[in-house]
């Protein structure tokens, strides 16, 4: 019964709230969601990241630019700028529940932490010799046509231009 | 209800020992897969955790049901660096035999501890069960032949009901992934897709695009609506499979061998450390008179053990090297983020692909000669 429920509670939590999955808990991920395939176009979103060189705006191989950091985890440093604005509030969502999301007041960052965050982004960014004061986030829709590859329409969804004091 | 209870009780205890029936695993295998374990361990996956220390504070925002909740920030870096050096020793101590329980009981929950710092970015990763292994192998013989220093046997119940517990914690974790999926995915509708909606996110986001990836982009999205049902009927059945008999667990985890290959050739995930978690249950396959004739031959071997200690020694001492000179990683040499994916990725391939067949043939030879037996004891 002890067993059934330190396996089952950690799931049902999860699965109702992802915000509350327990870890370490015996829980795979299951990311069940549906896209659209009859449409002759391909859409899916994409996150980038920009630097300055010259004043030319240079996408960011995210990878490099997050090293050590997986790359897995930039979804989630994007959703909150890289910790730099302080006003943006965690959305906590419910499925198969009829409760409405609610809103999370981040921790805030000190002074301290956020100079040496910015100090942080900004060697990323010389090391992919940009310049150290701007780094631009973009979430993007895209459509590529199927058959040709070839893309189709582009849709800005997000954009932020964090200025690196 | 005085009479329901003792019912339900009779039950589960019906149940309890059918898995065990379906699980158990000779001291041999055991000892055999601990080893290989360990090497692999020392190869692919050594928990590497100091690169935390390379990240601002400013990005800690642990889960809140986490033990790095209880924490204002990233431990102090003489603290995860030391876990790091401690890390090769505990795998190499696994590999070579060297007091294994007690080593596989403080790997595993170091790096539940560590790894709860390094899901501390908002996301979690789940690699959970390839860290739970080492504590049921933990409680098991695996310790106690080929080993440099043989642990105390422990009786062949609790050895039958940790390897019960590993077959369950398999069966739930796939569970877990298939019952959103199957309340989702199955529409009967071919416009729609589950899989490419794994696809899409990994070629175009997170550059998977390797293999038979660029492939699936050219085949009519209609055709993996099969997919979607195949991947929820394989993920939600693993404890039908592990109730119906050794037979059936064993046909099961082959079926998650193709499931993981396929994962890898077209969506690019690899998961190859589960490979080790299904060896474990598959390994009895092979002829008992073989597994214990290659037991018996490398245990009374002294040069074999006296290199497998060298190679494992060697491996501990060039992630310590690694690690204290801050180039370390998870894998062996490899230090650069954008390599070791790619390693991974054909370390996977190489592993899925030759396990595969291996497994299927081996269980298809096994399923005749029971069936050979059968008929001659009907005759």
């Amino acid at each position: 019964m002890l067993g059934s429920l330190c396996l089952g509670i950690p799931f049902v939590l999860r699965t109702v709230c992802p915000a509350l999955e327990i870890y370490p808990s015996i829980v795979f991920p299951a990311r069940a969601t549906l896209v659209d395939v009859s449409d002759s176009d391909i859409t899916y979103s994409q996150l980038e990241l920009y630097g300055l060189k010259n004043g030319n705006e240079v996408r960011l191989d995210p990878i490099s630019f997050l090293d050590p950091i997986p790359l897995q985890y930039l979804g989630v440093l994007f959703e909150r700028d890289f910790g730099l604005d302080p006003e943006k509030p965690k959305q906590v969502y419910f499925k198969y529940l009829s409760i409405p999301n609610i809103q999370i007041d981040r921790s805030k960052i000190t002074a301290e932490e956020r100079a040496e965050t910015e100090k942080w982004l900004q060697e990323r960014l010389i090391e992919e010799s940009c310049a150290a004061d701007t780094l631009i986030l973009r979430k993007r829709k895209s459509s590529i046509d199927r058959s040709s590859g070839e893309m189709t329409q582009t849709e800005l969804l997000y954009e932020k231009y964090i200025t690196l004091d | 209800m005085r009479s329901i209870l003792p019912w339900i009780e009779d039950k589960l205890g019906q149940m309890g020992r059918r898995i065990c029936a379906s699980t158990v695993v000779d001291t041999s295998s055991l000892a055999i897969l601990r080893c290989v374990a360990g090497v692999f361990l020392l190869v692919f996956s050594t928990p590497y955790f100091s690169w935390i220390n390379h990240t601002p504070e400013g990005l800690f925002e642990p889960p809140i049901l986490s033990i790095a909740y209880l924490f204002d920030g990233f431990p102090p870096s003489w603290l995860l660096s030391t876990w790091d050096i401690t890390v090769p020793i505990l795998a190499a101590c696994v590999a070579v035999g060297y007091r294994t329980r007690a080593a596989c009981i403080l790997l595993t929950t170091g790096n539940f501890i560590a790894a709860s710092f390094a899901y501390s970015y908002g996301k979690i990763d789940h690699d959970v069960m390839y860290k739970s292994v080492l504590i049921c192998l933990a409680f098991t013989n695996s310790g106690t032949r080929f080993a440099v220093r043989p642990d105390t046997p422990v009786s062949d119940r609790l050895q039958n009901k940790a390897m019960a517990l590993l077959g369950i914690l398999i069966a739930f974790g796939m569970f877990t992934a298939g019952l959103e999926k199957a309340y989702v995915w199955i529409d009967f509708d071919p416009n729609t897709s589950g899989f490419f909606s794994w696809f899409y996110s990994g070629y175009y986001s997170l550059g998977r695009q390797y293999l038979l990836a660029p492939t699936v982009l050219s085949m009519p999205p209609q055709l993996f609506e099969l997919a979607d049902y195949g991947a929820v009927a394989f993920e939600i059945s693993g404890f039908v499979f592990l109730l119906a008999g050794r037979r059936a667990w064993q046909f099961w985890l082959i079926i998650a061998c193709v499931f993981h290959a396929l994962n890898t050739y077209l969506l690019n995930i690899g998961f190859m450390e589960h490979s080790i978690l299904y060896a474990i249950f598959l390994f009895p396959l092979l002829p008992k008179q073989f597994r214990e004739n290659l037991l018996s031959r490398i245990e009374t071997n002294l040069t074999s053990i006296a290199l497998l200690s060298a190679l494992c020694v060697t491996f501990a001492c060039i992630h310590i090297w690694q690690r204290t000179t801050g180039t370390g990683s998870e894998y062996l040499f490899l230090t650069e983020a954008a390599p070791a994916r790619l390693a991974n990725l054909y370390a996977s391939l190489v592993t899925w692909t030759v396990l595969t067949p291996a497994v299927i043939i081996l269980w298809i030879l096994n399923v005749k000669k029971a069936i050979k037996a059968d008929s001659f004891d009907g005759n």
